[in-house]
């Protein structure tokens, strides 16, 4: 089996660096997008096995972002899982109507978002 | 006004307010018979200090007439004048109307035959005005509160819109400082030396701290704003007292204190916000491990009708009572140098007060100085629709 792919859309480069650290250990293969245009692009374009979309982001938001990559058949299917930046915001709900897999808030625990990855797509 | 104008047998009457900063008579109060060309002529371009019979009453501080508006020199208002001329004033008596030296106001009334208004008119009038500038006081008054109300929910609003960003921007640094050092001691980057174990795992529990106060500000602010709402959901008591349990475990075996929790096996479901519930227990819990220094923390729960009531009760230091009214105001503990031997904002007492009642319950406490407290927390096994804070 070929490695799977994870597109990563988060503006902060330190937490970007962050997976970057975190899956170097493993079979995953990082993709990265420092905003919600650029996200979208990549997933219709690379077909990652899953995606982590940061809620806030600079011109789409994350949810914005979701729903649109929801709405297209490449895309439909693939697992979302939103980062929101409180988890008592109300933003993760707004992430799941939006049509997110799963959602963690931040600040995650590098090892709890490793643990989701590995249930969403197994290496 | 009504009665100015018929005990002086006039044709209509005004009463101007005054504008202090902008120095004229900026809104028409009252009116009786007032021609809507006069009063349109008045609100688009009102009379100055000084400038008409108006605005040299106010000038003068005493009352000003004019027998004849139409007689060559004696008003000189043209944009007035001419509404004078077709609508038939022709005298003209204006009091000005007087608090502490200041003047309020100006009350004027118009004649329809070319005559001076007799002394006792000129009296009576002012005696009027007199009881008038209290009423354009008080209208004052009550336009200045609401306007400043209006500037505070403004106010409140951009507060906890700046809060909310605020929060959103200290959490990002905060989740780089968490998670590098976590896989630092997660071995991510190879093995930790030993010596170096403590001091990383004390950077972790200072950034969850830091992390709860930031989110207990942000909770605080968004209570006040009135835009907290509960997320309603069906949440198992003994879950919900057991995450408690866990999450605290540690912070009593760093302390060598006995932590229990006794939760009957036949308590049903709860409907409420299962995940406030936990964080106001652990506030309590987390106070009661933190103010005692030997012996027990218990969280217990009981069923009292349709009433659940969770407890939680320690053999800390206690609160003495005349501490106790003020222990749940914010930023407030029971003893200022409490704070200095075991920390924290005061926060958390507040946030727990307005969780609980935002279930539609109650929170108090019962203790005595050096014989431990118990705190009490009585809400309604099943909250149905939720209450705004």
């Amino acid at each position: 089996m070929s490695a799977k792919t994870i597109l990563y859309v988060e503006d902060n480069e330190l937490n970007r660096k962050m997976l970057r650290h975190l899956l170097r250990g493993t079979s995953y293969r990082l993709i990265e997008a420092p905003d919600g245009e650029t996200g979208m692009t990549m997933a219709r374009e690379q077909h990652p096995d899953l995606i982590l979309m940061d809620v806030q982001l600079p011109k789409i938001s994350g949810i914005e972002a979701t729903r649109a990559l929801r709405a297209e058949p490449s895309t439909a299917h693939t697992p979302i899982i939103a980062i929101t930046s409180f988890a008592l915001s109300g933003d993760e709900q707004r992430a799941k109507e939006a049509g997110a897999s799963a959602y963690l808030a931040k600040p995650y625990s590098p090892f709890a978002l490793l643990g989701m990855i590995q249930k969403l797509v197994p290496e | 006004m009504t009665r100015a104008v018929q005990l002086s047998n006039a044709k209509a009457g005004v009463i101007y307010e005054y504008d202090e900063d902008a120095q004229r008579f900026a809104r028409i109060s009252g009116a009786y018979g007032l021609d809507e060309d006069l009063r349109a002529v008045l609100s688009a371009a009102p009379l100055r200090l000084g400038e008409g019979a108006a605005g040299q009453a106010a000038a003068q501080q005493a009352p000003v007439q004019v027998a004849d508006v139409l007689a060559e020199g004696t008003y000189d208002v043209t944009r007035v004048r001419t509404i004078f001329e077709q609508h038939g004033y022709r005298s003209l008596l204006a009091v000005p109307l007087l608090f502490e030296r200041q003047i309020v106001g100006v009350l004027v009334v118009w004649g329809r035959e070319p005559a001076r208004f007799a002394q006792d008119i000129v009296d009576l009038l002012q005696t009027l005005a007199t009881q008038s500038v209290l009423a354009i006081q008080n209208a004052r008054l009550f336009r200045e509160i609401a306007d400043k109300s209006r500037q505070l929910e403004v106010a409140s609003q951009h507060k906890s819109e700046f809060l909310a960003s605020m929060s959103h921007e200290l959490r990002t640094p905060l989740n780089a400082i968490l998670g590098f050092n976590e896989m630092i001691l997660g071995q991510i980057y190879g093995e930790v030396p030993p010596g170096l174990q403590e001091p990383l795992a004390d950077i972790q529990s200072s950034g969850r701290h830091l992390l709860r106060l930031i989110n207990n500000v942000l909770d605080l602010s968004k209570i006040e704003a009135g835009r907290m709402e509960l997320a309603l959901a069906d949440y198992s008591v003994q879950d919900t007292v057991g995450s408690v349990r866990v999450s605290l475990r540690s912070l009593a075996e760093d302390k060598g204190l006995e932590f229990v929790a006794a939760v009957p096996e036949d308590i049903p479901l709860a409907h409420g916000d299962g995940g406030r519930i936990v964080q106001c227990l652990t506030n309590l819990a987390g106070n009661a491990l933190k103010f005692t220094r030997r012996g027990r923390v218990e969280i217990a729960v009981e069923l009292r009708g349709d009433l659940l009531v969770y407890r939680v009760a320690d053999t800390g230091i206690g609160i003495a009572a005349d501490k106790i009214g003020a222990l749940f105001a914010e930023f407030r503990q029971g003893d200022a140098t409490i704070s200095h031997e075991f920390g924290g904002t005061g926060l958390g007492l507040s946030i727990t007060k307005k969780f609980v009642e935002l279930h539609g319950g109650r929170i108090w406490v019962e203790s005595e100085l050096g014989r431990g407290s118990t705190f009490l927390i009585e809400i309604p096994l099943r909250l149905d629709g939720g209450t705004k804070a």
